[in-house]
């Protein structure tokens, strides 16, 4: 009698073995993509605390990961001790970041008192630190775009600015609220300079480090998109194994309580 | 089909959302019935930077604002970033009280519920405290956290502005 209940629980270990078996290296396996997706997702509930999107990778093979390169569009201007850049949408005077601006940059001139730049569809006034003073666009009554801008006079100190817009030419008398029409008599366009490799690579640096947020880098950690859709079925699958674990583990634990009771 | 109706009431809702609602130019036109008084500019230094700076938490993006004054009244049109885009947003200041404020264009993804009247109507006739603070607390939207503190900083920005206006017009 005692013989044959022997057997049974050895033959009811032997089946549930697999089941055990599979608990344990899938409890473990999945275990270390669990502590993932609870960190990260700790992380991204406090995003703001934390201020993750504040915060950009400068790491350059994560760049790289994410195909995050210098864009086609990139255009430089030299003042005597400073210089300005436009990288893509980005502009900079020297390290500092101004408002963007997507339409192409045309040139700059450094004036008494101010720096002016033009772009087609804006025109950005800073004081000679480089501090923003106003950027004006259409809704500041710009005439826009913008095709050249220069000035009336070789002389900046006598040179009026001047924008042309549709072979039209325009200047403000009014510290740029307004601008009215002008025969063109002078016209001394700015240009743009060409960047040398110190430039370039300056502003390389820059560019790259303020596109990848820790935000995002997150974000993507915690939905596997880091890894492509690679990654998004191997969350998926660890999803599916802690649900299978889940139930897996009921189903052993309730076959074992039946058996103590 | 009812999962298609969901999806396109979900991307119409959406798409009207974004964008922009009213031009600077109508906004004005609207506040000062069609007379728009000559635009004036306020210069952002000293102390006008110091306040400026308190109200948004860092220091104001531009050093010059424009504003457009008829007597005790000034109107603003501001910008500020939600999350990560401007919201421009007008402003009609009367007697040191809100009059209008107005969501003229809103670039973000969420949080375009600052637009609708519900929300707005708590900024009516608020005023600034001396701690450059609204008189008044007001209501949050959930999913609209950023562009709700958005909103309440550029009534305190457009209140204290009106209030160094009025100041210097005196002297």
């Amino acid at each position: 009698m005692l013989k044959r209940k022997d057997n049974k629980i050895q033959r009811n270990k032997g089946r549930l073995l697999p089941f055990i078996k599979f608990h344990r290296w899938a409890g473990l396996s999945s275990f270390l993509l669990l502590l993932l997706v609870s960190i990260t997702g700790i992380m991204l509930n406090h995003t703001e605390e934390l201020s993750l999107d504040e915060h950009y990778i400068s790491t350059h093979w994560l760049q790289t990961w994410y195909g995050i390169k210098m864009p086609e569009q990139q255009n430089y201007l030299n003042f005597k001790n400073d210089s300005f850049a436009q990288v893509g949408k980005q502009l900079y005077f020297n390290r500092s970041r101004l408002p963007d601006e997507e339409s192409p940059l045309l040139g700059g001139y450094q004036m008494d008192h101010y720096i002016v730049i033009g772009l087609r569809n804006a025109l950005y006034l800073l004081t000679p630190e480089g501090e923003l003073i106003e950027k004006l666009n259409a809704d500041k009554n710009l005439p826009v775009p913008v095709t050249r801008i220069g000035l009336s006079n070789i002389e900046a100190a006598s040179g009026q600015l001047i924008i042309e817009v549709d072979n039209k030419y325009y200047t403000s008398r009014d510290e740029f609220l307004t601008w009215v029409e002008v025969q063109r008599k002078e016209f001394y366009p700015f240009l743009l300079d060409t960047p040398n490799a110190a430039n370039k690579a300056f502003y390389r640096d820059i560019y790259l480090g303020n596109e990848l947020t820790l935000e995002r880098v997150v974000l993507d950690l915690h939905s596997g998109r880091l890894l492509g859709s690679l990654g998004i079925y191997l969350m998926d699958m660890a999803a599916v194994i802690l649900i299978m674990l889940g139930l897996s583990g009921i189903w052993v634990w309730s076959r074992r309580f039946r058996k103590i009771h | 089909m009812r999962y298609f109706l969901f999806l396109i009431i979900f991307f119409s809702v959406n798409s009207y959302a974004k964008g922009i609602y009213q031009s600077n130019a109508d906004f004005l036109n609207e506040v000062f019935n069609n007379d728009i008084p000559k635009t004036q500019m306020l210069w952002i230094l000293d102390d006008v930077k110091k306040g400026a700076t308190k109200i948004l938490g860092e220091k104001p993006a531009q050093l010059r604002v424009r504003y457009w004054k008829n007597n005790q009244q000034t109107a603003w049109i501001l910008e500020e970033v939600g999350k990560e885009k401007l919201i421009t947003v007008g402003l009609l200041i009367e007697n040191n009280q809100l009059h209008q404020i107005k969501v003229l264009a809103f670039r973000e993804s969420r949080g375009w519920e600052v637009k609708e009247s519900f929300f707005l109507e708590q900024f009516s006739q608020a005023q600034l405290t001396s701690k450059l603070q609204l008189d008044r607390s007001i209501d949050g939207i959930s999913g609209a956290t950023l562009s709700v503190r958005a909103l309440k900083k550029l009534a305190r920005l457009a209140l204290f502005y009106h209030t160094q206006v009025i100041a210097k017009d005196k002297v």
